[in-house]
């Protein structure tokens, strides 16, 4: 009983650090690699602005990775995103509608993601790649028009102070949902026993598109970001960006098939060490194309290591 | 003496913490039909399934034909010479019936690449023959039989492989008269071929008129092995239990006893397996619901809680004036459930005893816009120290806890919050003598309360020992309602349920 207990503890803890641990050992592992470039000032900017769309977009994601789905529209949500804010503040000149453009549009694709996802009764992922099919298909023929630009004038919005004022404010917001609220205990709850959920009183509909609604919004604010960045439109903004975010989700410890087990944590440590491994790996003279090898070889360990197998045919 | 066909020796197994086996010994010898009976939760079916090479033990030795056997899964263990029919379903559905009989031995009706579709079924239908059943024609899907039949051609399956040694595990309840009369000739025939037969029932006068010898288990221990000789009801009874089955284990009084109010009421109600059922729940009342398993007593059980709703007629709640809809209506309405599949419908497995007690209670565990850690403890903790439940900290998975502490977990949901009405499908499947009679206790304190229980079992004994009154369902209908008294016995039920 007390070794039960005490393994059961243990277990615990190993599961809580792990990500934590792996930040640590990959900053320390390049700060080393590179003779200590990865962590000079000017750097730090650098990291910044490389982890805020991930972490971003990864705190608003962690609800419908909770409930055992993902979201693969993420990356067209953000290229249509960024096309829809540059016309509006070319047609408007003004900043703020720009803004709020791009939060409605990811907030109603959001809120139609949701729907789909209770309305077709197919492979959870699928409602969403059809959705992103669709956006692509948007951008791409936007982007065989012309490119879309914004005046310069709009880079003092591309601002790191800001950036993490912002940063730490939708931060505060998804945590707060996540750990202290229904939200997240019932989306939690779907991934753990959907059919035991509903059974209680959790309206799966209600929650799993509160879910999606928030990773339209936090993609949003990313895009938003983005478009004062870059300040330029093609069709293929944006594209691969959901697979990041997942990749880093996994890094940071959120199971594939939700539960009990997401944490808040997993978005924060899993955008860092996503972000520290790319760029650690690009100051060490690898090629872009070794960079994405490397991070996929590791997804691939992750993952393996994170799906639960049984063994044995019958249970009882 | 005749030929050992199985002997077992200090065989050991836990389920986390709980012991389900302790330094079983016992041995099957051949012509024997070998009779094992205990209570659930006692460790018959992990024995049996141990043999069968479902799981396998954590220690101890067996020996089948004289030789050390450790099946490493079931198709070793048929090929050893041991067959097994379980309690639960073991056909599949969309293939044939001789698909279904030689399920993984199709090879042997190969050739070159080509399936002899048409030798195989000649096969099949042999197999049937020769076990005397009627009327089940091996090229037919499997579908258009019932499930009665469906366990007779298991049975057959289980024969096709020519087994030294027969496991029956609890199939006679799915069975009717005529069913477990080719049951009982099929034993027999194994028998007197010089082969054995174990054979898993919770029904003690069947036990004692077709077993030559009958072994007794109880919390995992084997209490007694008695021959034919010196078998007696009274006496098998008390070995099983460990003590005398009166007094505090069902309730004591034998009066019919409810207040006038009624509490839910389903008028007309028809579904795909239902038709016209209408009854009344009263205040204060325990109703029990009894029939076969696939006879729909289960779907009762999720009309009245609203996972399904009635195509015709409704289910309604005159006290407040309301109709049941869906769950989330029905808790508003204070009426609570516990499903009979509680792995699959009621338990988040891989999740905290803390967070399945507080699904449905988020809302009284809150300070202001925040959902409070510490009241969520405090609330945990509580249901926890009221139903005892066993574990050692409230963080721990449910996954790990027994069956009777799952039980508990599930039960729990519905002591925190306010329930009126409370649903329990088979409350005590799986569940350990001690928690059995906690739960027992808990109901008759619950009506005392003036609570509504809605008791569905496929225990007879349970329903007669708890109930104010006896519905039996029979094929989607009622079929009969029964007063609580000291005359009611289960033949009574089993000629209105068959």
């Amino acid at each position: 009983m007390k070794n039960a207990e005490k393994s059961h503890k243990m277990n615990e803890r190993i599961q809580e650090l792990a990500p934590l641990i792996g930040l640590i050992v990959v900053v320390v592992f390049f700060q080393i690699i590179c003779q200590g470039r990865l962590l000079t000032s000017k750097n730090i900017v650098v990291l910044t602005n490389q982890v805020f769309y991930i972490l971003m977009i990864a705190m608003g994601a962690i609800f419908v990775y909770a409930h055992g789905n993902m979201d693969i529209s993420i990356g067209g949500m953000f290229g249509v995103g960024m096309l829809v804010g540059t016309l509006v503040v070319n047609a408007t000149d003004s900043i703020l509608a720009g803004l709020l453009a791009i939060l409605a549009l990811c907030t109603v694709i959001g809120v139609i993601n949701g729907i789909l996802q209770d309305n077709f009764r197919t492979l959870p992922f699928l409602p969403s790649l059809c959705m992103m099919f669709v956006l692509r298909g948007i951008l791409t023929f936007a982007g065989n028009i012309k490119t879309y630009k914004i005046s310069n004038e709009y880079a003092v919005y591309d601002n790191t102070i800001l950036k993490i004022a912002v940063l730490i404010l939708c931060g505060a917001v998804s945590f707060y949902l996540f750990n202290y609220t229904k939200v997240g205990k019932f989306n939690k709850a779907i991934g753990g026993n959907p059919v035991a959920a509903a059974q209680l009183g959790v309206n799966l509909t209600k929650y799993k598109v509160i879910a999606f609604t928030l990773t339209g919004f936090y993609t949003g604010v990313a895009a938003f970001f983005s478009m004062v960045r870059t300040r330029s439109v093609t069709g293929s903004s944006g594209s691969g960006t959901e697979f990041n975010v997942m990749i880093a989700l996994i890094y940071g410890g959120m199971s594939l098939s939700g539960g009990s087990k997401s944490r808040f944590s997993s978005a924060i440590y899993g955008a860092l060490i996503f972000t520290v491994l790319g760029n650690g790996l690009t100051m060490s003279g690898f090629s872009t194309g070794m960079v994405a090898l490397i991070k996929a070889i590791i997804f691939m360990i992750l993952v393996y290591i994170s799906t639960e197998r049984t063994k044995g045919a019958l249970p009882r | 003496m005749a030929e050992t066909i199985i002997k077992i020796s200090n065989m050991d197994k836990s389920f986390g913490v709980v012991r389900a086996l302790q330094q079983v010994n016992f041995s099957v010898g051949s012509g024997e039909i070998h009779g094992l009976i205990g209570e659930n939760g006692s460790g018959k079916s992990t024995v049996s399934s141990i043999i069968a090479g479902m799981q396998s033990a954590d220690s101890g030795e067996m020996e089948f034909l004289g030789k050390p056997y450790q099946p490493a899964d079931t198709v070793k263990a048929t090929e050893a010479g041991v067959s097994m029919v379980v309690q639960e379903m073991g056909t599949i559905s969309g293939i044939t019936v001789a698909e279904n009989l030689f399920l993984g031995r199709e090879h042997l009706f190969c050739k070159a690449g080509f399936m002899n579709v048409g030798k195989m079924n000649r096969q099949a239908q042999e197999l049937i023959d020769q076990a005397g059943i009627e009327n089940i024609k091996a090229s037919d899907l499997i579908d258009y039989y019932s499930f009665e039949e469906r366990k007779l051609i298991e049975i057959v399956r289980a024969l096709s492989s020519n087994p030294r040694l027969l496991i029956i595990d609890e199939t006679t309840t799915a069975l009717s008269l005529n069913g477990r009369n080719i049951l009982y000739r099929i034993m027999k025939e194994m028998a007197e071929k010089g082969n054995s037969v174990l054979f898993i029932s919770h029904d003690l006068e069947e036990l004692m008129s077709i077993c030559n010898i009958l072994t007794v288990l109880r919390d995992g221990i084997i209490i007694d092995t008695i021959p034919k000789e010196r078998f007696d009801a009274e006496d098998i009874k008390l070995k099983m239990v460990g003590r005398e089955i009166k007094g505090d284990y069902y309730r004591a009084d034998y009066a019919c006893t409810f207040d006038k109010e009624v509490r839910m009421r389903m008028e007309h109600v028809c579904t795909h397996v239902l038709y016209d059922i209408n009854l009344e729940l009263h205040k204060s009342e325990i109703l029990g619901i009894s029939g076969l398993s696939e006879s729909g007593i289960h779907d009762i059980g999720r009309l009245a809680y609203g996972i399904e709703t009635p195509i015709y007629g409704k289910v309604s709640l005159p006290e407040i004036g309301s109709e049941v809809k869906n769950p989330l209506q029905s808790i508003h309405d204070k009426i609570g459930y516990v499903s009979k599949d509680r792995d699959k419908e009621s338990l988040i497995l891989r999740d905290s005893i803390k967070n399945n007690i507080l699904i449905n209670a988020y809302d009284r565990v809150k300070s202001g816009p925040f959902i409070s850690g510490k009241k969520e403890k405090k609330f945990a903790q509580e249901q926890i120290d009221f139903l005892r439940i066993k574990c050692f900290d409230m963080t721990q998975f449910v996954s790990t806890l027994s069956g009777g502490n799952k039980q508990k977990v599930a039960f729990s949901r519905w002591m925190g919050v306010d329930t009126d009405v409370l649903i329990l499908d088979c409350p005590t499947r799986g569940v350990d003598i001690g928690v059995k009679s906690a739960m027992y206790q808990l109901m008759t304190e619950l009506k005392k309360q003036g609570k509504s229980l809605l008791v569905i079992s496929e225990e007879m004994s349970e329903l007669i020992g708890m109930c104010d009154r006896i519905l039996v369902v029979k094929d989607g209908k009622i079929n009969g309602e029964f007063e609580r008294s000291q005359d009611l016995t289960e033949q009574k039920i089993i000629q209105c349920m068959i």
